[in-house]
């Protein structure tokens, strides 16, 4: 797994204007097409699985 | 992340957004849940139990109570779906854009039933099974701004419609809450989840059935079945063979026998059919 880094949302307008700021190179834009902030909420729910 | 399917330069935390973890409820509006909602705090939720019995019991049956304690309503339902081929670093699958799905001919005793055609894997939300009984909505906010509501049913999509994600989710979206309707006199649900295990593990078949009685006469009925198909689905001829009928065993059990028409168990897993059959017909029963 390679290094990321992380940067802690204050609002959701925070979310997504770094989001939109890391357009080309975050996650799921390239990927997926899922964005960084779900993301987080998938991580977080990955421990489920 | 760990099973390679991304490799994020950056992640954007909203674990810390405030108000986005409330639950409330209105007998207006129904009951809103905010995405950083935990499954714990949902366990826990009185009224959830009392208004929402089978979301009580399927976020009650998710994973382990640590577990519970950290993941969100949000994670759950953007979590990626279940198949060791689509989860393998080493296997570029249907859903990674090549084309073929190895569980169709590979093995498959933990995959999809229904609509398999082309992807056998299964959405791992056990949740999602009971919000999607519920008719739930889910509330979006848009990269650019806007926020909008889609029903739980539009919310999955199936991979013949797009092979490469599971939601309706674009690029900047982002989980911000479900609301569920309110709950009418009447309402009974339940739910139950078949797994290998009792805890920590997946659902191998799960359903949620939600009913409207007047006494033992199904005025509405929503039959939700998860695990059966590549997304949570519903079963509208379960759901006819309930609505307008006094529930007994026999209604149950034609219930539970028309949720799996249409079924095409690959080689492996046939074995979810009476399984199926037999959840169906004793959630259905647990209603009166």
């Amino acid at each position: 797994m390679k290094k990321f880094s992380w940067y802690e949302a204050k609002s959701i307008e925070d979310a997504m204007a770094k989001v939109n700021a890391t357009s080309s190179d975050i996650l799921g834009k390239e990927q997926d097409g899922k964005s960084g902030s779900v993301l987080k909420q998938g991580v977080l729910t990955c421990l489920i699985s | 992340m760990k099973e390679g399917l991304v490799n994020p330069s950056t992640i954007v935390g909203v674990k810390s957004i405030p108000n986005l973890d409330k639950i409330e409820y209105s007998n207006q509006d129904g009951l809103h849940i905010g995405a950083n909602a935990t499954l714990g705090e949902l366990e826990e939720s009185s009224l959830i139990k009392e208004k929402y019995l089978a979301l009580h019991l399927a976020v009650a049956h998710a994973g382990t109570p640590q577990l519970r304690n950290s993941a969100t309503l949000g994670g759950n339902l953007a979590q990626r779906n279940r198949c060791w081929y689509f989860r393998s670093i080493d296997h570029e699958c249907y859903r990674k854009g090549s084309g073929t799905c190895y569980a169709q001919k590979g093995e498959n005793e933990f995959h999809a039933i229904m609509n398999n055609g082309t992807c056998a894997s299964v959405h791992a939300s056990s949740v999602a099974t009971a919000l999607l009984a519920f008719d739930a909505k889910v509330h979006i906010a848009t990269a650019d701004g806007k926020l909008k509501e889609v029903p739980m049913e539009e919310f999955f999509v199936h991979p013949e419609d797009d092979s490469r994600n599971e939601t309706i989710l674009k690029a900047g979206d982002l989980i911000t809450g479900v609301t569920l309707p309110a709950s009418q006199t009447g309402t009974k649900s339940y739910y139950i989840k078949f797994g290998a295990r009792e805890s920590h593990d997946w659902a191998l078949a799960d359903v949620a059935v939600v009913a409207i009685l007047e006494g033992r006469k199904c005025r509405n009925a929503s039959v939700a079945l998860g695990a059966a198909a590549p997304v949570p689905i519903k079963s509208k001829a379960a759901a006819e063979k309930l609505i307008g009928k006094s529930l007994n065993k026999s209604v149950a059990k034609a219930a539970a026998k028309a949720s799996m028409i249409g079924a095409t168990p690959l080689a492996k897993n046939a074995y979810k059919v009476p399984v199926f059959h037999t959840i169906v017909e004793r959630a259905i029963s647990k209603l009166s």
